[in-house]
């Protein structure tokens, strides 16, 4: 009997160290068992973000976390068998994927991602590019607003946010609904056919933006005319003649901008081209051109370079069918012309252009040009440049040439 | 008399100070007045002369620049392209340094301040970081009107990352991240604006390998057969190592390619210096000269073992990018090339271990070696470790495990079978052989009848072995570079006469063993 119990004692030890061997084995297999009691995997930005793992290992622990804009550590703070590790604050304000590692004593336990999404409790903010700040009139040419709303910490707001784009032109004011994608919401604003200024703001989650602008400029210029103001039709090389443009329009009748640069070219009877310039003020260009002084005509055409051009205008000027007296003084040396009179015989106003030319032994050896003084106009040869001789002069003015044969200097 | 010295010696030390402190004053007027007549130029402001050297060049590859706001011109891709990388390299040496040097260049206000939140909350836990990319694949989302903003997402993003806790490494990690990044031109700049990590949709790469020699249990087959490396380290006997230098001659290195064919050995091992190549720029014509000693070899039947990398020692993680480009466009260049067998990554790193850090060598290694197999898949790869402990390392990333013996004869059975038991890869010892400096100022050198009893003792053990051997070296050279041992005469001298063909060109007794008789 006694053996017997024994026997029941040797068994009873048996299972008792079996078991307790078995639960202390089983204890340590639960012992590396790491579970993440977090929940939330998705987190509003600026919310606290702390994860909760429940653990039985002791060691040193470390949480890797990284982010939109760089990566760091966190360590754990424990309470019993739970590791807290409370999110750095510039972490969970920036919208993005994080990716975190546990390591235990530096040895990989596990890893997943949390993300942080922008924020849309808090008010939105809007940041907005509107640009080019001039575009061109007619529909073809168009200024484009970029707008991208974000949340009160800089985190661009979700995609497929609605968005309201409005611009104002002249009485039309427009609104678009948009949403945003890739981060910002856009629209291109086309220009009307008329010039002016469209004025364009956005708005989202009821917050407005400024008012951004852009200047609606005149398209192309197309064709003009010409017209040509004169004081008289006479050559008298003393006048001016002005040459106007008509108002200068693009196709849909707006005025050019101001300072549109207008060349004017002429083309005399020997088809030589004269040319003159003008800047637009409200769409006219005006260039100034000095009568010549002798029976001309011209035919002129203005450009706007590579956009339009002007009629014909056709110019006559009329010789002023006069004649004039040389005298010669002081050793044949002193020649004098004039008086030089215009076309009512009056003394031509100072001014008007007289050429010598000096000839010897039918070769041109000079010539000079004067302008006029009260009518007249006196030449010197100087002894030292025309040695004694003879010469032939030949002296034009107003158009009319005359010629002194063999004269003789002494 | 000597009051009368005395006082002139006071007059003299009086004088001379004096003087000497006018020319220090003018000295310092006039360089505070040049520094402030040599103001920036105003040009500056305009940021055109920049001065661009190539520090940061992960591989960018862009996936398209199609998007509904404008054309993209090719200069502006270029400039964007430039500042972003710039942007991320400013971002990782702030990150290193804890410093925001640079950051403003490179991201507006509001991104600053948001970088600036995790330099200082991580020096003030003791945190920095080194930080690198390897690759960014950026596709165009939007490209506004002006010229002014643009968006794009940047896919498939490499990231190596080395965190330092105080001077402890606490992390290294390796991760691929998808970034959405939002980009102003601000003052000839383009910044970033905003930056979101978004999660990756992996998209794999097929890659199709054309095998020219593989590895089928421990042993490497070329063309279905069996191959045991019977090679030799090589280096012209004028221009030891300064193989593709000004006196590069083809015509030598083909004799030299016949003598090795004619002594039955079937591979050499050649070795390309990354500073000589070019660094991250290698220069076309090196690459031509590599081109014809690998065609010569090719018309000689000579496979070519071709050891990369030689004299870098940088390491560093801001410096990978540079090291990834150079190997990229050599082994592009080589990829279809028949004549190579194996591309050796670096002739043996683990002698940088103490000097740059076991761990920052092992990184770059395992790196690099990504690097090399994604450009050229066709070719085995190997590590020319310098002793057999070493040669532990890396395994599953290389094909064929190289290793060197320079010890005692006695002891390389050991060695080489506690090697053999910790791998199932083919072996190679790449490197031995033993100087025959005996002479005058070596009286107890080798003599060169010793060397080739030390090469037949060797050729016993590797046909016993039936493992993959390359000599060092075929020729005794007449000068030694200071690079490769240094300076000190006795060194230089040892390495003079590791040859089978000695300075005059004769054969010495060890040639009879250069292989197997």
């Amino acid at each position: 009997m006694i053996y017997k119990k024994s026997i029941y004692v040797i068994w009873l030890a048996l299972f008792l160290i079996i078991g307790v061997t078995y639960a202390t084995y089983n204890s340590n297999i639960i012992e590396e068992k790491i579970t993440l009691i977090t929940k939330e995997r998705v987190f509003n930005a600026g919310e606290d973000v702390s994860l909760k793992f429940k653990i039985t290992a002791h060691g040193e622990t470390f949480l890797l976390i990284d982010g939109s804009y760089g990566i760091t550590i966190v360590q754990a703070t424990r309470i019993d068998d739970h590791l807290i590790f409370n999110f750095p604050k510039h972490f969970i304000e920036h919208k993005g994927e994080i990716s975190w590692e546990l390591r235990i004593n530096n040895q990989f336990k596990q890893k997943g991602k949390i993300k942080i999404i922008a924020n849309a409790k808090t008010k939105t903010l809007i940041e907005s590019y509107f640009g080019p700040p001039s575009i061109i009139a007619g529909g073809r040419d168009y200024a484009m607003m970029v707008t991208i709303p974000t949340d009160s910490y800089d985190n661009p707001v979700k995609d497929h946010t609605p968005v309201d784009i409005k611009h104002q032109f002249l009485k039309i004011i427009d609104e678009d609904h948009l949403d945003t994608d890739y981060l910002i919401a856009w629209k291109n604003i086309f220009s009307y056919t008329k010039s002016g200024r469209i004025l364009v703001s956005t708005e989202c989650n009821e917050t407005d933006s400024k008012e951004f602008t852009t200047i609606v400029y005149a398209d192309n210029a197309v064709d003009f005319t010409i017209e040509a103001f004169r004081k008289h039709e006479f050559a008298d090389g003393n006048q001016v003649t002005s040459i106007m443009t008509s108002i200068i329009r693009d196709q849909y009748g707006n005025i050019v901008t101001d300072g549109t640069y207008v060349e004017f070219i002429i083309r005399n009877k020997e088809n030589n081209v004269l040319k003159a310039a003008g800047t637009t003020i409200r769409g006219v260009a005006e260039a100034k051109m000095l009568h010549p002084d002798h029976e001309e005509e011209w035919k002129i055409i203005a450009y706007v370079t590579g956009m339009a051009k002007s009629n014909e205008l056709f110019l006559k000027y009329a010789p002023i069918k006069t004649d004039y007296a040389i005298e010669i003084t002081d050793n044949k040396r002193t020649i004098t012309v004039g008086p030089l009179k215009s076309f009512m015989k009056q003394i031509i106003p100072n001014g008007a252009v007289v050429t010598l030319y000096i000839y010897q032994k039918n070769k041109l050896v000079d010539y000079k040009v004067r302008t006029s003084f009260k009518g007249k106009v006196s030449f010197e040869l100087i002894e030292d440049f025309y040695p004694d001789g003879n010469y032939t002069l030949e002296i034009e003015a107003l158009g009319v040439k005359k010629r002194i044969e063999k004269l003789e200097l002494w | 008399m000597v009051k009368k010295m005395n006082k002139n010696i006071y007059r003299i030390i009086l004088i001379g100070s004096f003087i000497g402190i006018n020319v220090l004053i003018l000295l310092s007027i006039s360089s505070v007045l040049s520094y402030f007549k040599t103001g920036a130029d105003r040009t500056a402001m305009l940021h055109l002369d920049l001065e661009n050297k190539d520090v940061y060049l992960p591989k960018v590859k862009w996936r398209s620049v199609d998007n509904p706001g404008r054309p993209m011109e090719v200069k502006t891709q270029y400039e964007i392209q430039q500042d972003y990388l710039d942007a991320w390299y400013v971002r990782n040496v702030a990150y290193k340094t804890n410093d925001s040097f640079g950051l403003q260049d490179f991201y507006t206000d509001n991104a600053r301040k948001k970088v600036l939140k995790y330099i200082n909350d991580n020096a003030t836990k003791d945190i920095t970081i080194e930080n690198t990319t390897l690759s960014h694949n950026p596709e165009l989302d939007f490209y506004s009107a002006d010229g002014q903003l643009i968006v794009f997402t940047d896919y498939q993003v490499e990231q190596f990352r080395r965190i330092y806790k105080g001077k402890e490494v606490a992390f290294e990690t390796l991760d691929t991240a998808n970034y959405k990044v939002l980009m102003l031109l601000e003052d000839g700049f383009w910044r970033i604006r905003h930056m979101i990590k978004e999660p990756v949709i992996k998209i794999s790469d097929t890659i199709f390998a054309n095998k020219f020699a593989s590895i089928q249990e421990n042993k490497i087959f070329i063309n279905n057969e069996p191959f045991q490396i019977k090679g030799i380290n090589y280096y012209p006997q004028e221009t030891p190592w300064d193989m593709f230098g000004d006196q590069f001659d083809i015509d030598r290195i083909a004799s030299d390619f016949d003598i090795i064919k004619e002594a039955k050995l079937n591979t050499i091992r050649i070795f390309v210096q990354y500073e000589d190549f070019g660094k991250a720029e290698v220069i076309p014509e090196k690459l031509e000269k590599l081109r014809l000693v690998l065609d010569t070899a090719q018309t000689k039947n000579l496979k070519v073992v071709v050891t990369l990398f030689d004299f870098y020692g940088d390491y560093s993680i801001l410096d990978w990018t540079l090291t990834h480009r150079h190997v990229e466009k050599i082994v592009t260049t080589f990829k279809e090339h028949p004549s190579i067998l194996a591309w050796d990554v670096k002739n043996e790193p683990d002698l940088d271990f103490e000097a740059r850090g076991k761990e920052s060598v092992i990184a770059w290694l395992r790196m690099i070696i990504v690097q090399l197999k994604k450009y050229d898949s066709n070719h085995l790869v190997t590590i020319g470790w310098s002793n057999t402990k070493a040669a532990e390392l890396l395994q599953d990333k290389i094909d064929l495990v190289s290793f060197h013996y320079y010890l005692e004869l006695d002891q390389f059975d050991t060695a080489y079978t506690i090697l053999s038991k910790k791998t199932e890869k083919p072996l190679i010892l790449q490197e031995f052989g033993v100087s025959s400096n005996f002479g005058i100022l070596n009286p107890f050198g080798t003599s060169e009848k010793t060397q080739a009893n030390y090469y037949r003792t060797m050729q016993t053990k590797m046909s016993i072995h039936e493992l993959n051997y390359m000599s060092w070296t075929l020729y005794d050279f007449n000068n030694i570079p200071t690079s490769v041992v240094g300076s000190l005469p006795w060194r230089k001298n040892k390495q003079k006469h590791f040859g089978f063909i000695d300075q005059k060109g004769n054969k010495k007794p060890a040639f009879k063993f250069i292989t197997k008789q």
